[in-house]
């Protein structure tokens, strides 16, 4: 482990500093076992995950509901324990820690959450629930915990009248700014957000997303953007990863992603958010939905939804390729794949 | 020809006596096999004013109108059997949340042969063949074992086209779809959103679509009514509401749907929130938030009046002055 603390040194002297890295990660849930003589089975929701997030840096995760981005962000978060593979976050493996270490590191990342209606205890006022994050870990007096939660508030443009209020009280839009805010307390370096803008209207899903630009310029944070909504994650991200079954099948700088997406995944979640924006024939569709996580299928985890699969696809798990700078993708046929999403680009 | 369904100026309202209604002065058509969607934000009025056509609002909702009819039939004054007729195979819903619409405890085989065996009279064997045949048809690959599993055992996706099942098993002449694709993955969205233009093409019935996502209607829908605080702000083809949308908020949501972005580089948002058209009386609902109120110095009208529904010959409405001005000097 000493080591990567000085692999992480040096590069902070050369201005590129990784705030988040994960190396091989790899979490299993056990399921409870249906027969004496066989072992129980596993969900394999994040099946060998390497990724880095420059410091400052946006990723955007995207996937299907079970392809293991909320896995992995909770692993990230030390939320839950991963079955093997290392995380570092700011130069510190945050894989095997104590329960006190481990309480420090949660500091440095924050989580804000999908449903704030859900997010929040509907029997606490807004400031109780906010000023016990501080009192959790042990920050300041009395009288400093309400200055930090007023100050953070007013960051995401409430003023204190919210402290007293309950949850029920305010809209989906106010509610999801006290979720940002409540991240903010613990002065993260790291923002992790899960979907945080998919309960909200269109009109209140601008402004949320244009606080989370502001407030990552002004404190310099570190995000991670889970989304479904390829939309959003265009705006925010300036690297997207796309997971499928636990793996991730292509990462890249957001631009070529969105200009030369190379795996077949990538190019029907495109396709499938222009169909549903315009009047408009798509020409690839993913058929059918993921296989279960439990038993993923052999040879590449698309195979079974994908357009382009041989035998070999069925065969041999391709391995995640570099086909460019910073563009790396996980199938056997990319070059066709690519093919595939200038036939559909020239469609009216 | 009269339209399957016709809503008069429907007006709901809860609490006390002169509270501000929930929908008010509603009037909609929606004609054989036509896909009609409502557009608008959360409270905007589009799933209330769904239930008022199944007669299923909420305890404590108070209901006045001039009139809901479908195909002839007087809702408003229907009595509950015939209502349950009417709610059997005439016309079905289909809601966002399909795993929580489906009964946990029964098998989904049971469910979709519920209203077979009531409503078609089918006996047990029948329907136990016509639900593989309907589950089939909807593109659920292993009907039978499907039909053996519970709704914890589905994914939304499945769930979905379960729903769907039923919801076409009695071929009704009108489908209405409350945000039926919100909670699922877009790739199943798609596969959704084609599943019921299929089945509207197949059964020649009427769609009465309602989301809050312009994009997912655009690929559906024939006409669009935008809503804003329990009115109707805006009606057009699919075409006339994206292209040339005559309404402001109409307008805003567009822009924000597409994630337009300003000069500074954020994204547009409309300023102020729903809450700020309660407080109004007499004016124009939107007029807080109104991004032309300034540009085109029409305070005193918006404010002192509500602009009418008014339209041009080609058939879109919408309910602006500053339209109405721009109408009148042109």
């Amino acid at each position: 482990m000493s080591t990567q603390v000085v692999g992480q040194r040096t590069a902070a002297e050369s201005g590129h500093h990784d705030m988040v890295v994960l190396d091989n990660v790899v979490k299993y849930f056990t399921l409870s076992r249906t027969s004496l003589f066989h072992a129980p089975d596993a969900v394999h929701s994040v099946d060998g995950v390497s990724l880095r997030i420059e410091a400052g840096g946006v990723l955007g995760l995207v996937g299907e509901s079970g392809s293991g981005k909320s896995t992995l962000a909770r692993v990230i978060l030390t939320l839950l324990r991963s079955t093997s593979g290392t995380v570092t976050i700011d130069g510190v493996d945050v894989t095997n820690l104590s329960q006190g270490a481990m309480r420090r590191v949660r500091r440095t990342a924050q989580m804000v959450f999908q449903d704030p209606h859900a997010a929040m205890d509907p029997r606490m006022t807004i400031g109780e629930s906010m000023t016990s994050v501080l009192t959790q870990h042990g920050v300041g007096t009395r009288a400093e915990r309400r200055d930090r939660v007023s100050l953070a508030l007013s960051e995401v443009g409430l003023d204190d009248s919210y402290i007293d209020r309950y949850p029920g009280e305010c809209s989906g839009g106010q509610l999801q700014r006290v979720g940002i805010a409540r991240a903010l307390l613990l002065d993260p370096k790291v923002l992790i957000c899960d979907e945080p803008t998919s309960a909200l209207d269109a009109s209140v899903q601008a402004r949320v997303l244009n606080l989370l630009d502001r407030i990552k310029d002004e404190r310099e944070l570190t995000m991670i953007m889970i989304s479904h909504d390829l939309r959003v994650v265009r705006h925010v991200a300036d690297r997207v990863a796309v997971m499928y079954l636990g793996q991730i099948v292509e990462v890249a700088d957001r631009e070529k992603l969105f200009t030369g997406a190379s795996h077949p995944y990538t190019i029907a979640l495109l396709a499938a958010g222009l169909e549903s924006g315009r009047r408009h024939e798509a020409t690839v569709v993913a058929a059918g939905e993921p296989p279960s996580p439990i038993h993923p299928p052999a040879g590449c985890r698309f195979n079974t939804r994908c357009p382009l699969a041989t035998d070999r696809c069925r065969e041999e798990m391709p391995e995640l390729r570099e086909v460019g700078a910073d563009h790396e993708v996980r199938c056997h046929r990319w070059e066709e794949a690519r093919g595939l999403l200038c036939a559909d680009e020239t469609a009216p | 020809m009269p339209d399957q369904l016709e809503i008069d100026n429907l007006t709901v309202s809860f609490g006390a006596e002169g509270a501000p209604p929930v929908l008010d002065g509603v009037s909609l058509g929606v004609a054989k096999g036509e896909v009609l969607a409502i557009v608008g934000e959360s409270g905007s009025g589009k799933s209330m004013t769904a239930m008022s056509v199944m007669k299923l609002l909420p305890r404590g909702a108070r209901m006045k109108a001039g009139g809901i009819r479908f195909d002839g039939v007087d809702i408003l004054g229907a009595d509950e059997r015939t209502m349950n007729r009417i709610r059997g195979d005439r016309v079905s819903m289909l809601f966002q949340q399909p795993k929580r619409m489906l009964d946990p405890t029964a098998t989904v085989g049971r469910q979709v042969a519920e209203p077979l065996r009531r409503y078609a009279g089918l006996s047990r064997h029948k329907a136990a063949d016509r639900v593989i045949e309907l589950l089939s048809d909807v593109g659920i690959a292993e009907p039978e074992r499907r039909a053996k599993a519970y709704a914890h055992q589905l994914s939304g996706g499945i769930a979905q086209r379960v729903m769907i099942a039923m919801a076409l098993a009695g071929e009704p002449e009108l489908l209405i779809a409350d945000e039926p694709t919100t909670a699922l993955d877009v790739t199943v969205e798609v596969q959704v959103l084609r599943l019921i233009a299929t089945k509207r093409a197949e059964l020649g019935m009427s769609v009465l679509f309602i989301s809050h996502d312009l994009g997912v209607v655009s690929s559906l829908a024939d006409r669009i009514a935008v809503m804003y605080a329990g009115r109707i702000v805006e009606v057009g083809t699919t075409d006339q509401i994206l292209r040339q949308p005559q309404h402001p908020y109409t307008r805003s949501l567009i822009k924000c749907a597409t994630l337009a972005r300003e000069l500074d580089g954020s994204l547009f948002v409309i300023p102020g929130d729903v809450s700020s058209a309660r407080s109004i009386t007499k004016g124009c609902r939107f007029m807080p938030r109104c991004p032309v109120v300034e540009e085109a110095h029409l305070h005193d009208s918006c404010d002192a009046e509500e602009p009418p529904l008014s339209g041009c010959a080609n058939g879109q409405v919408s309910r602006c002055w500053a339209t109405i001005e721009t109408r009148r000097s042109a």
